[in-house]
């Protein structure tokens, strides 16, 4: 029955002249899911369609996951003539009489041509006779049908009466670029997820341990980034050796600091990889007291080792809510696989809650970071995850 | 390359590797075909199952053909329990495969009773204590005649006289799969009820083993079709990985004996130089443990990261099964038998094979000493 779909943009919209180039990030995405399938989508009179014919299922599929799509429309495509309109309705309706078994409705017409030779109101006394004339057993329900049929009246005349939720947010790329610390927990790539949706191009960058820590790991970070690719779009993903970094760390500073040095060690690397590419922030999965790392005076003390923009999406969610999310975008699933990631393996049996700058500063006068980072950049591997 | 993860799984031996490819080939044909290739088959078919049976010394019709240990385990245990009185009791261990405690965990019946019975440190199963807990409720018992972790050796007949004695009746099934084809099995002395028999631990094909089942005793099949294996295991028979399957045994019975000596030699030779060579270190392979599996823990490192280090220079050991050591939760049978969380931790398994040498046991060795001093100056720090 249907042939189109129609795709509503939602805020977007409302960002003034912006709005061109956001429509424009979204196009982008668009085209790499339906070009696959040979499809294109075009505008009709500032709104966006795809004439999926047989596709439909898979478009709305793949489309639901893009960031910037409210809703999205199952649609039949017809000439906006009164007598083509007309035609299509009788057959939609018994198409609406079988399958979903309606006693009820309402017509809801809206003209973008205004050339269109009848008015709206007009046009939706005219549909709903016909209606009425051609199925005995229907009647009208204004205030609460079982079914309200649209029609959308531009150079053609799109009807429909379903409007399924999409992905919400804003197109990715329209909100400049972050790069994530990504692990194989269940916090980063939902921090990833969040960022995204807000319009942040996704970069990544993970950091192991190797022989610490299992190669499996490693493609346990590519399986998520992977997932996450869905949403985001291709995802660069840079991999970094720490091993060196955790044995100078451990030979040299005191236990219980190792795991926020450690994390300011992250922090500088992803820092100077923002900058070869002029991403403007960095993102964390952390959330307020979750561990020991993530108080709030931990967080100042990491926070204060870089100059750069720090985003923690998740800063004020409980676990269970970022769990939920985890599960909804299908990342939970592969972060609960056992392999450990760097962090299990060199952290303190009784890490620092309270740390204090002054004396993580003096610990770490005793390394030579700058040699230390350069060397673990010198080695990274780089990937990138269509 | 170094491997010395033979109890996980073998390097098929070059003669089973080209017999498969023959059959393949050659004799590709149905054993249950009517016409005469397929009798030609049939008769492969009969000849690898009587090799197979006089190499355990067991009779032709006793050997059922399946798709390895872990299916054997599967269908022996709910074949014998399939017909067992209401609130029957099953005697075995906690450290058996989890080919036999998962389906303990998944029998149908609900009223079922699983008792373990006691191991002691090295994994050797106390032979009192199932005196003291086997009784007339006692269906089913289950052991594993080498521990496919420790490497302990279960005295089957010991263990058979003793269940036995309380229950004449009870079924009796042995878990055989790293011992058959390296140390002796004879089924009529040991006078058990069902065995497990696999291919891929002493150098055969993946996706074969076998079940033995006493011709006294009677199992329920699991699976329904055609009559293959006598109906106990219907499906087209695996024909290429039966007759390869037969080979590896073959192999192993001109070589069993001196191979032995060879690998007790090896396995002697790595425990004296890893216990000279670092502090710290506990043997999990007692002293009349099979040659073919080394287990020791060593303190203050983690297994999984020596197997790191290790795959770097292409030698391949293990913390633990394979079939668990993937699972987040600690090696089972080592938790069970250390109770010492930092040695559980550094808990490696080295299992040797025929392709083994005793260059490769020195290099190792070598390798893991130095190692285990890099890594313990990581996690120990300062």
């Amino acid at each position: 029955m249907y042939n189109s779909i129609n795709i509503s943009l939602g805020e977007m919209v409302l960002k003034g002249k912006n709005r061109g180039v956001f429509e424009q990030k979204l196009n982008n995405q668009m085209s790499k899911v339906i070009k696959e399938k040979g499809l294109h989508f075009y505008r009709d009179r500032g709104k966006v369609f795809i004439d999926t014919g047989v596709y439909m299922k898979d478009v709305i599929d793949d489309i639901s996951n893009i960031f910037g799509i409210v809703n999205i429309s199952p649609s039949i495509k017809v000439e906006a003539t009164i007598e083509a309109i007309e035609t299509k309705l009788v057959e939609y309706v018994a198409y609406l009489i079988d399958n979903k078994n309606i006693k009820t409705f309402k017509i809801s017409c809206k003209r973008a041509d205004k050339k269109f030779p009848i008015d709206s109101m007009a046009l939706n006394k005219q549909l709903g006779g016909v209606v009425l004339d051609n199925f005995n057993e229907l009647t009208v329900d204004v205030h609460n049908p079982d079914v309200i049929i649209y029609f959308d009246i531009r150079t053609y005349c799109y009807i429909f009466t379903e409007r399924i939720k999409g992905a919400g947010g804003l197109p990715v790329g329209s909100n400049g670029e972050g790069l994530v610390l990504i692990s194989g927990g269940i916090d980063s790539p939902v921090a990833a997820y969040m960022m995204a949706k807000r319009g942040v191009k996704i970069r990544c960058v993970t950091f192991h341990a190797y022989p610490f820590t299992s190669l499996r790991a490693n493609e346990k970070v590519e399986a998520l980034v992977d997932r996450l690719s869905i949403f985001c779009g291709s995802i660069d993903l840079y991999s970094i050796n720490l091993l060196e970094i955790y044995k100078e760390i451990k030979q040299k500073c005191p236990d219980d600091e190792s795991t926020i040095i450690a994390r300011r060690f992250m922090m500088r690397i992803a820092e100077r990889i923002a900058g070869w590419k002029g991403m403007e922030m960095l993102v964390t999965g952390e959330s307020l007291g979750q561990v020991a790392s993530q108080t709030s005076k931990s967080l100042g003390v990491v926070d204060a080792s870089v100059d750069a923009l720090v985003l923690r999406p998740l800063i004020g969610m409980d676990k269970t809510d970022i769990i939920d999310i985890a599960q909804k975008i299908g990342t939970f699933d592969i972060s609960i696989l056992p392999f450990d990631d760097c962090c299990s393996v060199f952290s303190p049996a009784h890490p620092q809650t309270r740390p204090r700058l002054e004396k993580i500063e003096a610990s770490e006068s005793k390394l030579d970071i700058e040699a230390l980072i350069e060397e673990a950049l010198k080695n990274k591997e780089f990937k990138k995850i269509l | 390359m170094i491997y010395l993860d033979n109890a996980a799984t073998s390097r098929i031996h070059p003669d089973a590797l080209n017999k498969m490819n023959e059959v393949y080939n050659d004799f590709y044909g149905n054993p249950s075909s009517l016409h005469s290739f397929g009798y030609e088959c049939e008769k492969l078919l009969k000849s690898s199952r009587e090799r197979i049976a006089s190499f355990i010394n067991a009779s032709n019709n006793e050997i059922f053909f399946t798709s390895g240990g872990t299916e054997s385990n599967n269908l022996a245990i709910l074949g014998h329990l399939a017909s067992c009185r209401p609130k029957s009791q099953v005697l075995t261990t906690h450290i058996e495969h989890p080919s036999v405690l998962e389906t303990l965990n998944h029998l149908p019946q609900k009223d079922i009773q699983v008792v373990f019975i006691k191991t002691d440190e090295y994994g050797n199963v106390d032979i009192e204590d199932i005196e003291k807990k086997a009784n007339d409720k006692t269906a089913l018992a289950i052991f594993t005649h080498v521990n496919s972790e420790l490497g302990s050796i279960q005295n089957l007949k010991k263990i058979s006289e003793a269940i036995r004695l309380k229950n004449r009746s009870a079924r009796i099934h042995i878990d055989c799969a790293q011992s058959l084809g390296k140390i002796l099995i004879d089924a009529k002395e040991i006078n058990v009820d069902t065995m497990t028999l696999s291919g891929h631990k002493i150098h055969g094909p993946r996706g074969v083993g076998g079940l033995y089942i006493n011709k006294n005793s009677k199992i329920e099949p699991v699976y329904w079709g055609g009559n293959q294996e006598m109906g106990m295991r219907p499906g087209t028979e695996d024909l290429p990985s039966i007759v390869s399957f037969a080979t590896a045994i073959d192999i192993r019975k001109s070589v069993m004996m001196q191979e032995f000596d060879r690998i007790s030699h090896l396995k002697y030779m790595m425990e004296e130089m890893l216990c000279n060579g670092i502090d710290d270190i506990r043997l999990n392979s007692g002293k009349e443990s099979s040659p073919y599996i080394l287990n020791i823990s060593i303190r203050d490192i983690r297994g999984e990261i020596l197997v790191h280090f290790l795959e770097r220079d292409n030698i391949y050991i293990s913390t633990g099964s394979a079939c668990s050591s993937k699972s987040s939760s600690k090696n089972n049978v080592i938790n069970y038998i250390l109770n010492d969380e930092s040695l559980v931790e550094g808990t490696i398994r080295i299992s040797f094979g025929m392709f083994n040498s005793e260059d490769e046991i020195i290099q190792t060795s070598e390798k893991i000493i130095a190692y285990t001093q890099e890594i313990r100056k990581t996690t120990r720090g300062r």
